[in-house]
């Protein structure tokens, strides 16, 4: 008998075995169907447990050479934490946080990139303007003739002007056709943020390549004398479209920063630190699509009136200024 | 009869994190075959969601088939992206994927998962897969502006970001370098019963083993914990195998008494004298890790 007395680990074991018992029933209920299946007094015990069995952990580590006793501390601790240390976020609230602080101080963040991003965009609108004003066979470089539908540098004033006023959208249905385009920006968005993953070149491009397509559409309108007409159709929903792809594009550049010049931290933590903030504004700019692809799929087929049209686009940029200028100043998330 | 300790894999995958009372914890980077079989999971339950969705909304409010169309199109993007990070942000880093596969997303710090993060790792989703997917396997539609000498250079291209994960030690995916996250396993352990513990034989007048102090510093650490296995093993081995590990240990040892033990009873003796003989050592700061272990 005097042998199991030497076996300390073993007496360890049976004074501690049911409090670990107990925090592992609490911990699987709480992975099963959250912490609020647990009562107020189960809740209180839970991180005393927590402690109590990451103590034993250290000491067993210390005491033990049962393996088996290791493996459950580590899983059961770990467990645990994981329960004890989640997050307390809340959908709702995490909703109401995210679109009233995180994401305009995240853009406020991003100035330069940001900046850098428009720049990009409008050097591409630019060439895209001067050298299709130069010679119009540069139209089809720079827009796909798919894209381009029937809109050409060879269209009659007549048919431009009636696809900027038309009541009938392409696909004949208003969803549809802002479903497709939510769809499209959406997309070309979410790549341009993830492209900064790649050092940044490719979101050049790819703004660039934005810039370009917008800057040809102008020209040919331009040429025929319908810059007003244009714009009016376009910058509705424009504003805030071209807004989030730029938003998107200043995300994947602010990775880009974080791979390119971490400064003083390292690498790793300096595109953590950027890559946070980059899905954020990739997150807000998912709802800045949604809105575009309504203004876009309806109020643009809808309401032909180029005063409106103008004092729409006029709304939505100063709402994006306050929004991204003021909005959740002043509190650090 | 050498078996392979998981400990000696184990190193390689496992990283500690530092819980805020001080006490690092062990966790293993989860394989990348089980992150496979997670997505693939979820993968299944983003269609099967959309799907449905489609076939209760369609007839409910009458909507063509064309309007149908754009609106799976709409849920589709959505559910892809936004399924992912939902899950993860609030269910504490799991999906239904990675409960099934018992795998969870973590912050690389040991602190609490932030929705930014999982935000941001999964929007990298459409760079390192999809993309990567579809300049392999649709490059002729995809790449027919550009010259044929760029195809192969932009499936190599697709080929690193696809295999990334493979580069790092913490298999990190482009999205969780971004984010600051790593994907590790949670394994439920439950609590196996102590083999030190006293067999109820003990109270019979039944012989009991003792061993001398030089036939107890022969094995280590290692070589117990082995043993440990053996014992614990599932089904038990064969009695063959068994009387061939006793015979081992016992001329390891000089062990020349006769005793009647069963070889399994024998194993399950040396095995306590062995952890008490080792832990009273370890007290003492002296820990043999192996036969080889001069202490």
């Amino acid at each position: 008998m005097s042998r199991d007395f030497q076996l300390r680990s073993y007496e360890f074991r049976r004074e501690r075995a049911s409090s670990w018992r107990e925090l592992e029933s609490l911990v699987s209920r709480c992975e099963k169907s959250g912490p609020r299946s647990l009562s107020a007094r189960e809740l209180a015990r839970l991180p005393m447990l927590y402690r109590a069995a990451l103590s034993s952990l250290s000491v067993a580590r210390g005491i033990s050479l049962d393996r088996a006793l290791q493996s459950y501390l580590e899983s059961l601790t770990a467990r645990a934490y994981f329960v004890v240390y989640r997050p307390k976020e809340r959908a709702m609230k995490a909703f109401v946080e995210f679109f009233w602080y995180t994401f305009p101080q995240a853009v406020r963040h991003y100035k330069r990139p940001l900046q850098l991003a428009m720049a990009i965009f409008v050097a591409g609108a630019l060439t895209g303007y001067l050298m299709t004003l130069h010679d119009d066979a540069n139209f089809y470089t720079f827009v796909n003739a798919r894209l381009a539908g029937d809109r050409g540098p060879s269209s009659s004033v007549e048919s431009l002007k009636e696809t900027l006023y038309s009541e009938e959208s392409r696909d004949g249905n208003l969803a549809t056709f802002a479903a497709y385009l939510f769809n499209n920006n959406a997309t070309i968005g979410l790549l341009a943020f993830a492209l900064g993953g790649l050092a940044g070149i490719p979101v050049f491009l790819l703004l660039f390549n934005n810039g370009l397509m917008l800057g040809a559409f102008a020209a040919i309108h331009a040429e025929k004398g319908l810059s007003v007409d244009l714009w009016g159709w376009l910058l509705p929903h424009g504003v805030t479209e071209i807004l989030a792809i730029v938003l998107c594009g200043a995300g994947g550049l602010g990775i880009a920063r974080g791979i390119l010049f971490p400064k003083d931290l390292g690498r790793v933590d300096a595109l953590k630190v950027e890559g946070r903030s980059a899905g954020a504004i990739a997150l807000g700019s998912i709802a800045l699509f949604v809105l575009a692809g309504l203004l876009e799929g309806f109020f643009r087929q809808m309401v032909q009136d180029i005063y409106v049209r103008y004092a729409v686009a006029m709304a939505t940029a100063f709402l994006w200024a306050w929004y991204f200028g003021r909005c959740g100043k002043g509190r650090v998330a | 009869m050498r078996m392979d300790l998981k400990q000696h894999g184990a190193s390689e995958r496992g990283q500690s994190l530092m819980t805020p009372e001080g006490v690092a914890i062990q966790v293993e980077v989860a394989t990348l075959g089980r992150r496979g079989m997670a997505f693939v999971i979820d993968l299944t339950c983003i269609t099967g969601l959309c799907l449905l969705l489609l076939m209760f909304l369609i007839p409910l409010i009458d909507i063509g088939v064309d309007v149908g169309g754009a609106f799976g199109l709409v849920a589709w993007f959505l559910l892809l992206n936004f399924y992912f990070p939902l899950f993860e942000g609030l269910k504490g880093g799991r999906t239904p994927g990675k409960m099934l596969t018992k795998i969870r997303v973590i912050d690389c710090s040991g602190a609490a998962l932030t929705l930014k993060a999982v935000f941001a790792r999964n929007f990298m989703r459409d760079l390192e897969l999809w993309l990567p997917l579809k300049v392999i396997f649709f490059n002729s539609i995809l790449m027919s502006d550009l010259p044929g000498w760029s195809v192969p250079f932009a499936i190599l291209w697709a080929l690193v970001l696809l295999f990334f994960p493979l580069f790092s030690s913490q298999r990190f995916r482009l999205g969780d370098l971004v984010a600051g996250t790593m994907v590790v396993d949670c394994p439920r352990v439950s609590l196996l019963k102590d083999l030190a513990a006293p067999l109820a034989s003990d109270n019979k007048e039944e012989e009991s083993l003792t061993f001398t102090k030089e036939q107890m510093s022969v094995y280590g650490v290692y070589e117990l914990q082995v043993l440990e296995e053996i014992l614990r093993q599932k089904p038990p081995p064969k009695k063959e195998v068994l009387d061939g590990v006793v015979a081992k240990i016992k001329g390891k040892i000089a062990f020349d008494r006769k005793t009647d033990l069963s070889p399994r009873a024998f194993l399950a003796e040396f095995y306590r004298a062995q952890r008490a003989h080792l832990e009273s050592e370890m007290a003492l700061g002296k820990k043999k890790l192996d036969k080889f272990d001069e202490h």
